[in-house]
């Protein structure tokens, strides 16, 4: 069979093709999905980036629940902003907000973290499938390593170890040994994982798969990180995007964004399922109502977690003692990402065009803070000091010491961005 | 322009050719819809990172692949058409074109069918099908040359049929 009958046939069966309906015409333009009786695969319509932005954080940032520490001193710690589309790294003078050399990685940097000791960066490329180390003081980035198609999450073990990758259109986890710079044997997740952690203790590192057999399902895989098994799926809700370990380390908490409706209308099957860490089973969800809803935030003593939700005002609360919906902040229009200082006692909210501080005890928003374009990345330093938000469209970075509330600083990062900020020790 | 309206032109743009490809894949026009739907809706998640790229609608076509891909059930709507080849009464009234290229698609195994779609069809070349489906180029070739051996083999006779029928229209034109 030759080539030109193969391309008239294959031609010849798209014949009967009926007219595109009116709604799905419009699901299609604006990304969703829309209920239909037959649905064969679950899939998120939502700010994917986020899922990296809040990664670099929980990893990095305040969210991963070190103690509020005294202010003393200048501030001791390194940022980077991470322009994504650019491929570039570059370090950020703490608190003052000026930047040094760009260091140049591969496209796409989706995902990055630092290594617990703080001496190394690396920084993920979902278009090369990379990992590139960037080592801290010298402010080079050394060889890359392979990893698989769809990079788009990483984290890494707390002795420093190990990174775990996650490549999403390889449905695989690759283990990288870090002293060695080498890529170990990939070990199967579910269907198109988007996102992954390591449990505070080191021992277990979570999966979070799009899809599962089951169309109303995605699901969790453990990881046993001393012998690289994965564990049997938990099952969580439709359409997960994102998840988050309490500082205590006690749950890990799913988002799962349901079916979605347009432009962030409330929906039915929109959850979190918190999945219990000490014997790996999922708890009973918590209806949320609401799709498209970015990282989670905690306080740092484990009683609240915060949920962003895009294309609304709106960030979700919920008490973790209970795991229950507390009662919502609500900010600006088109919210897109939180960041809690290391006191817990103000959560600082990104919507389009501003930042808005608002008190933890009472959920009351302060006078928001004028910013330059939509951002999708927010971190607050570990000393609390300074609050670092990173911007798209232009690609700036926004410097706002907390002590003020008021900008002191906006420098031009990339072309475009998105520029995510990454704080590390 | 919001990243929403930058979206809904590419959407707009990509979707009937996503359907059409997802029709292929898959076999039917309701489940090429979800396969599309759901290519998009990655699409969409992804597009803060990808939108600046000049490789967005390879981005597309690799999301939809992957997506089908990687769901059994997906994998399996093809399938299922292989065991249930239709009997064709003798002497009955040859079936249309269309059904026996879909049944000849569907009786090669799902990696087999996208590569095929692929190169014949999205008319992409060897290099540019490999990094869709994350292959070497060495296997794209080989699985193209045994996709279209096997579809010789399944469609011999309904060639003939064709042939049968452009003699007829040369003698009646």
């Amino acid at each position: 069979m030759d080539e030109t009958t193969v391309r008239g046939l294959l031609a010849d069966a798209l014949t009967d093709e009926p007219p595109m309906g009116a709604v799905t015409q419009h699901a299609l333009r604006a990304g969703l999905r829309i209920r239909r009786r037959r649905r064969l695969l679950a899939a998120g319509g939502t700010v994917a980036a986020l899922a990296a932005v809040g990664l670099s954080l929980t990893i990095a940032g305040p969210a991963s629940g070190h103690p509020a520490l005294p202010a003393l001193g200048p501030a001791e710690h390194t940022v980077y902003a991470v322009d994504e589309s650019g491929g570039t790294i570059t370090p950020v003078t703490p608190g003052r907000g000026t930047l040094g050399r760009p260091i140049r990685t591969g496209r796409d940097v989706v995902a990055s973290a630092f290594s617990p000791d703080g001496k190394t960066f690396y920084a993920v490329s979902f278009a090369t499938g990379k990992l590139t180390p960037v080592d801290v003081s010298a402010g080079a980035a050394g060889r890359s390593i392979k990893v698989g198609r769809g990079a788009g999450a990483i984290a890494i073990t707390p002795d420093g170890r190990t990174a775990y990758v996650a490549n999403e259109f390889s449905g695989t986890v690759t283990p990288v040994d870090l002293a060695h710079g080498t890529a170990e044997p990939p070990i199967r997740a579910g269907a198109m994982p988007r996102a992954i952690v390591i449990t505070p203790d080191g021992r277990t590192a979570y999966v979070l798969n799009q899809a599962t057999d089951n169309p109303r399902r995605g699901s969790v895989t453990p990881v046993t990180i001393a012998t690289g098994r994965p564990g049997r799926p938990i099952l969580v809700g439709r359409n997960p995007l994102s998840m988050a370990i309490t500082p205590d380390g006690k749950t890990l908490l799913v988002a799962n964004n349901g079916v979605g409706g347009p432009g962030g209308r409330p929906t039915d099957d929109a959850s979190v399922t918190p999945i219990a860490i000490a014997t790996n089973t999922a708890g009973k969800p918590i209806p949320t109502g609401r799709p498209y809803t970015g990282s989670f935030a905690f306080t740092p003593d484990s009683r609240t977690a915060y949920l962003p939700v895009f294309y609304s005002d709106t960030v979700i609360t919920i008490k973790l003692a209970t795991m229950t919906i507390g009662k919502p902040i609500r900010v600006g229009a088109s919210v897109s990402a939180v960041a809690i200082t290391p006191d817990g006692k103000t959560a600082y909210v990104v919507s389009r065009g501003s930042v808005t501080p608002v008190d933890t005890a009472t959920g009351t928003a302060g006078k928001p803070i004028r910013v330059p374009g939509p951002a999708l990345s927010i971190v607050v330093s570990p000393d609390g000091r300074t609050v670092y938000v990173g911007s798209y469209r232009p690609g700036k970075l926004i410097t706002i010491p907390t002590a003020a509330n008021r900008v002191s600083r906006i420098v031009q990062v990339g072309k475009t961005g998105p520029i995510t900020v990454a704080v590390g020790p | 322009m919001t990243y929403a309206t930058e979206f809904a032109e590419f959407a707009s743009a990509a979707s009937p050719r996503l359907r059409r490809m997802a029709f292929l894949l898959c076999g039917n026009w309701h489940t090429a819809e979800d396969l599309a739907q759901t290519a998009l809706a990655k699409v969409f998640a992804s597009w803060p990172r990808i939108r600046r790229q000049d490789a967005v609608d390879a981005y597309a076509t690799r999301t939809l692949v992957n997506t089908f891909l990687a769901d059994r059930r997906l994998r399996r709507s093809g399938e299922i058409l292989t065991a249930q080849l239709p009997e064709r009464p003798a002497g009955g009234p040859a079936p249309e074109t269309r059904i026996v290229v879909l049944d000849a698609l569907a009786t090669l195994p799902p990696r087999s069918r996208a590569t095929v779609i692929l190169r014949y069809w999205a008319d992409l070349n060897v290099d540019q099908a490999a990094a869709v489906l994350g292959c070497s180029p060495g296997t794209v070739k080989s699985t193209t040359a045994r996709a279209l051996a096997r579809l010789k083999d399944v469609l011999g006779s309904d060639q003939a049929t064709e042939e049968t029928d452009e003699a007829w229209g040369t003698r009646h034109g």
